[in-house]
């Protein structure tokens, strides 16, 4: 709540200047009926000066209406529009700002959510709620009792029915939206079933299944119509009952109405600005349950937009931090590292060890889930590691800023993700003021530079989901690149190869090794290629979050564990027969 | 062609229905009737009974009135439904179609067109195609009808009056028309915004480590902002131009409300009007000016509709289909896969594959090796027909599979792909690909045979558990398993694997290569790897390089050559020697 607060008190200076043109309106709104009235009774006086004078009266004050509500919405609506901006900022500032276990609880599309579906039901209630807030409080109730001064007992029965719109309002209101989010489900449902057939067209067709997928989709499809018709049986109803109760009033106005003309008691003249005061009054009583509805949803999203705007980020800086460290050089030591996802009761790292020296390559490898990937994003802190495990020159990574640690360590994650850019952009993440020759040069030996070459639009391809579609081992290598671009003293790669074929690998790994060696850069790699662990200063075999074996490659193919038999059985392979 | 032949294709759809249709047009026409006729009625009263204090008149069309109200009221719910459901009827049934159409078209279709854009075509741009009938064409038919009716009225009343009262309308019209034109073009430009906005959040919480690692949030925040800026400032300047209108139309309404008061009253006065007929103006002005409001909406409804029914239809048009014979051949089928001379091109001018001839005999297992991009997966697509050679013939059993239904032929055949595709269901309808015939036995002999029964008894509902969404919950090579239990409960004559076992690391390997002899065995087997350790038994290797046969042979042959396959063999592991 704190950012709609504060927004609010900043600008408190609009308040008055909106309150006091939405007053002038509503009672001028409600002036019009009685000059109306007033007009009718001249004409039964027969009296044409009088009448184009209050037809007069009529069209001035009607401009001078039209005048004020533009006014009054273009501040309105830019100062929501405003609130909505910065709303949708700090959810996205926000969002990064948080750590990789946030977005693992949460699904992306939910989150995106927040950023355009709350705030909109925060904008349409700040917009409408107040627009019809003003409404009732000003123009229901001075209708009203312009309606009573002119005649107490038919303006009660004339109210009687339109008082019914408030309930009715209400509930469909909010009932209507139930329905209607059932059917978004559905739709939901519906493209999940459509995007599954084209992305398993091969399998379907080679199976022969296409009816059965057809008939899959056919049930979505039926329980569309079917929860689209629920939605339809209950919105068709609201038009024509507000219609009805409304009519329902005029009925009233005649009948009564008349036999009041008939028995003198009140004037034509009444009757017909009665006839016009249906018509202000109505749209207040809808307002009360429109403005009640918005306000539950808008209630509800602003409280999923506070969600997300108070949590912390839970790995961040706080009290422990240490600015006076501001680089780092390279040497790494992991201090009987234990491990346990916050979501998981398993311990996937159970008291690693380990030291590199600057410039130094360490190689792990071992079987997939034996925490290699993990152990290396708790270097980066994208878990946060027990304290007093792991250290960068001598410094708690726990102590060290955030920012100094993240801008001194490069990486590559074993997923290598794309942004809908350029090439070059991507390769530039960390960089943003390399040069093209740089860029080349990361290209080079990241071996992706004649690829790059050769499409049309070279360094400016447009990749990722919306741009052109490389392959595995082309992503990878960009993604190396774009870790080598940024010279940081600290590297780490999570299985960079596993999509390379064999001989491209060979020549990123002797370009990446001199690469690293030149520029004195301390690098850890995750592997299951032989090829690239036999480059590596030293070697560490990690099995289900041990360290079993750690020594120089030659070392430990002497050992005969599970890196000789690795190499072994790698060699074999090529050797046997 | 024109939007009339547009239209024309899908009369069809819409005749199924013309009963509903037929009789929404009526009630939709009573229902204007009526609602004009409450007004007329209304002057009736007052001038007939209550200038004449007529009190049983004035309750016998008190009664009329009512009898109109609730006419009104009935038949504008049965409208409403009748419509609805004749449209989401017609929705239906275009889309089963659309999806029908869709799983008979080519493979090569698929790999050209993006699937967000064939997702479009079979969900949004059938709800579109809705709006024509509901929001569209008899939204428009009720408003003209109103238009014409308020017109007829007033001019039946008093014709006079009328030709004054109806002057601001064409004004109104010209505004609707023009402000409505702008209007609806800053809303498509703030719809771009949302889209805009939505990829950059999509991009950036996809990549969001990257982002923090490399340091990019500063620039992620900024072009985010520029959007959501961007969004701001034409959303307001959206929201302004549709309150001119609103205003400009309201003031508009205004003129001819006081046109009514102050002629009408100078004709009441000269005895050529009563109070009435200002009573019946005022009512029908009212509603001549409403369906001017929302007019730019209908129409630019319309236009969005119309251009989905061209991408429909041009959808429906695609012929890319492999045809079936008139005079389909049908017999045993044994399993002896011959490619004669295949030559095959994606591509005009740029072939995939040159002269191919290829033999895998009843029960044998070969393979087929090459680097990536050398053609071998389009082997397997031609023998599956999801492409037909452009010379040259594929047999099966010594008959050309073109002589044979598509259906028919792939009933005999499995494919297991490198990636495998999980559907939306349970481990047991991902088995199955919901094929009834199969039963729970047969099943889960499978799955012992190929190794993944423990596994999928371990799983919280056995084959009974969902699996998420392109398989997310289980691992590459537990998926990989589940679709060798997949092809083998197919009981297939000819198995192909294409790539099966590339993306699986050593640990899983072994057990992966337990089911696949397991699968493989009784069957022809062909083989499509880039992991020579798993095709070193097959009965002959073809090896394709660039589109064509490099050479072939067994693998103790073919390493005596020290050719292509030698190199190939050796290469993982030339940092070894």
């Amino acid at each position: 709540m704190k950012t709609i607060f504060s927004f609010f008190k900043r600008e408190i200076k609009w308040y008055i200047p909106i309150m006091l043109m939405l007053t002038l309106v509503d009672f001028s709104q409600v002036i019009i009926p009685v000059f109306t009235k007033k007009a009718v009774d001249a004409i039964t006086k027969k009296n044409t000066a009088l009448l184009v004078k209050y037809g007069i009266y009529i069209i001035v004050i009607a401009s001078g209406i039209i005048a004020i509500r533009y006014a009054y919405n273009y501040i309105l609506r830019k100062l929501v529009l405003k609130l909505d901006f910065e709303l949708k900022t700090s959810l996205f500032n926000k969002y990064l700002e948080m750590h990789k276990g946030y977005f693992e609880k949460q699904e992306i599309g939910d989150l995106m959510a927040r950023v355009t579906n709350d705030t909109r039901a925060v904008r349409m209630f700040l917009i409408m709620g107040f627009l019809g807030g003003m409404d009732i409080a000003l123009l229901g109730i001075t209708t009203f009792i312009m309606m009573f001064i002119m005649s107490p007992m038919l303006s009660i029965y004339v109210a009687i029915p339109l008082i019914l719109l408030i309930p009715l309002a209400l509930n469909f209101g909010h009932k209507i939206h139930k329905y209607f989010k059932n059917v978004q489900t559905i739709f939901g449902e519906m493209t999940v079933r459509v995007r599954e057939a084209i992305s398993g067209i091969r399998v379907i067709k080679a199976f022969t299944r296409e009816n059965f997928y057809l008939k899959l989709f056919d049930n979505v499809n039926r329980q569309y119509l079917q929860e689209n018709m629920k939605l339809v049986r209950l919105d068709g109803f609201l038009d024509p009952t507000i219609d009805f109760l409304i009519n329902a009033s005029i009925i009233i106005l005649i009948l009564k109405g008349g036999i009041l003309v008939i028995q003198n008691r009140i004037s034509l003249g009444t009757l017909v600005a009665f006839s016009q005061y249906i018509g202000t009054l109505a749209w207040p009583m809808m307002a009360i349950g429109f403005t009640i509805s918005l306000m539950q949803r808008a209630r509800a999203s602003l409280g999923r937009i506070n969600a997300v705007l108070e949590s912390e980020p839970e790995i961040a800086d706080n009290n422990l931090t240490n600015y006076n460290i501001k680089s780092l050089k390279g040497n790494i030591t992991i201090n009987n590292l234990h491990f346990k996802y916050p979501a998981g009761d398993v311990e996937v790292l159970k008291g690693i060890n380990l030291f590199v020296n600057p410039g130094e390559l360490l190689g792990i490898t071992g079987p997939t889930g034996s925490g290699k990937t993990t152990l290396l994003e708790l270097i980066l802190r994208i878990y946060n590691p027990q304290e007093k495990s792991i250290f960068i020159d001598g410094h708690e990574v726990l102590k060290i800023p955030l920012k100094v640690l993240r801008r001194n360590i490069g990486y590559t994650p074993q997923e290598p993700f794309l942004f809908t850019d350029t090439i070059l952009a991507n390769i530039k993440l960390g960089r943003e003021n390399a040069t093209i020759e740089e860029a080349e040069e990361a290209a080079e030996i990241a071996a992706i530079k004649k690829t790059i070459e050769s499409l049309p639009d070279k360094y400016n391809t447009i990749v990722g989901e919306k741009g052109i579609t490389l392959s595995g081992g082309e992503r990878q290598r960009i993604a190396i690149a774009r870790a080598i671009i940024t010279k940081r003293p600290i590297m780490l790669f999570d299985d960079p190869l596993s999509a390379v074929d064999t001989d491209t690998e060979n020549t990123i790994i002797k370009r990446l090794r001199n690469y690293l060696r030149k520029n004195n850069i301390t690098a850890i790699i995750t592997s299951q290629r032989i090829s690239a662990l036999t480059i590596m200063d030293q070697v560490a075999v990690l099995s289900s979050g041990k360290i079993i074996e750690q020594g120089k490659p030659d070392e430990l193919f002497d050992k005969g564990g599970y890196y000789y038999h690795l190499y072994r059985k790698q060699m074999l392979e090529g050797i046997e027969t | 062609m024109k939007n009339s032949n547009y239209i024309k294709r899908f009369i069809p759809y819409i005749t199924k229905y013309k009963l509903l249709i037929a009789f929404s047009v009526i009630f939709l026409l009573v229902s204007t009737i009526s609602s004009m006729l409450i007004p007329f009625l209304s002057k009736q009263a007052i001038d007939k009974f209550i200038s004449t204090k007529n009190i049983q008149g004035l309750i016998h069309i008190s009664i009329l009135i009512g009898i109109a109200i609730g006419v009104l009221f009935i038949s504008k719910i049965i409208q409403i439904y009748m419509t609805n459901l004749a449209g989401q009827r017609i929705m239906k049934d275009l889309r089963h179609i659309l999806f029908a159409h869709m799983e008979n078209l080519a493979v090569g279709f698929f790999s050209r067109e993006p699937s967000g854009k064939i997702i479009t075509r079979v969900t949004n741009d059938v709800e579109n195609m809705n709006q024509l009938l509901s929001s569209g064409i008899v939204a428009l038919l009720g408003d003209l009808s109103i238009l014409a009716f308020s017109i007829g009225f007033i001019f039946y009343i008093n014709p006079r009056l009328a030709a004054i009262v109806i002057l601001p309308m064409p004004v109104a019209i010209l505004a609707a028309i023009l402000l409505g034109e702008k209007m609806e073009r800053l809303y498509e430009k703030v719809r771009d915004f949302v889209v805009k906005m939505n990829i950059r959040m999509q991009e950036t919480l996809s990549g969001i480590i990257l982002i923090q690692i490399f340091g990019a949030e500063k620039r992620e925040s900024d072009k985010f902002t520029e959007i959501a800026y961007g969004y701001r400032k034409t959303f307001h300047k959206a929201q302004m131009t549709s309150i001119i209108l609103r205003q400009t139309i309201n003031i508009l309404s205004y003129t001819s409300i006081v046109l009514v008061i102050i002629f009408g009253g100078l004709m009441t006065i000269k005895g050529i009007a009563t109070i009435g007929t200002i009573v019946a103006f005022l009512a029908y002005t009212q509603r001549l000016y409403g369906p001017l409001r929302d007019l730019s909406d209908k129409f630019s409804i319309l236009q969005n509709a119309i251009s989905s029914m061209k991408k429909l239809s041009s959808f429906l048009d695609e012929k890319e289909f492999i045809s079936d014979p008139e005079n389909p051949i049908e017999k045993d089928i044994k399993g002896d896969v011959r490619l004669n001379h295949v030559y095959f091109s994606y591509v005009k001018n740029s072939p995939t594959l040159i002269d191919i001839n290829l033999e895998a005999s009843h029960g044998k297992k070969i393979a087929i090796v090459g680097f990536t991009g050398a053609g071998k997966s389009t082997i397997a697509n031609l023998i599956l027909r999801f492409y037909d050679p452009d010379s040259g013939t594929v047999e099966i059993d010594g008959t050309d599979i073109r002589k044979f239904k598509k259906r028919f032929i792939r009933s005999f055949m499995a494919i297991v792909l490198q990636n495998v595709f999980i559907f939306k269901g349970t481990v047991k309808d991902n088995i199955t690909l919901g094929n009834e015939k199969i039963t729970d036995e047969e099943i889960i002999r499978a799955a012992k045979k190929i190794g993944v029964h423990d596994f999928i008894m371990r799983l919280p509902k056995g084959y009974e558990t969902e699996i998420a969404t392109e398989g997310a919950n289980i691992s590459q090579g537990e998926r990989q398993l589940i679709s060798f239990a997949r092809a083998l409960v197919y009981k297939p004559k000819i198995l192909l694997l294409d790539e099966a076992t590339a993306a699986v690391d050593t640990n899983t390997e072994e057990i992966i290569e337990k089911g696949l002899k397991k699968l493989m065995e009784g069957r022809t087997s062909i083989v499509i790897a880039h992991r020579l350790s798993t095709i070193k038994n097959a009965d002959m290797i073809y090896v394709i390089n660039k589109g064509r046969i490099a050479e072939k042979g067994t693998h103790k042959e073919l390493l005596k050559n020290k050719k292509l396959y030698y190199e190939l063999y050796t290469m993982q592991f030339s940092q070894i020697n």
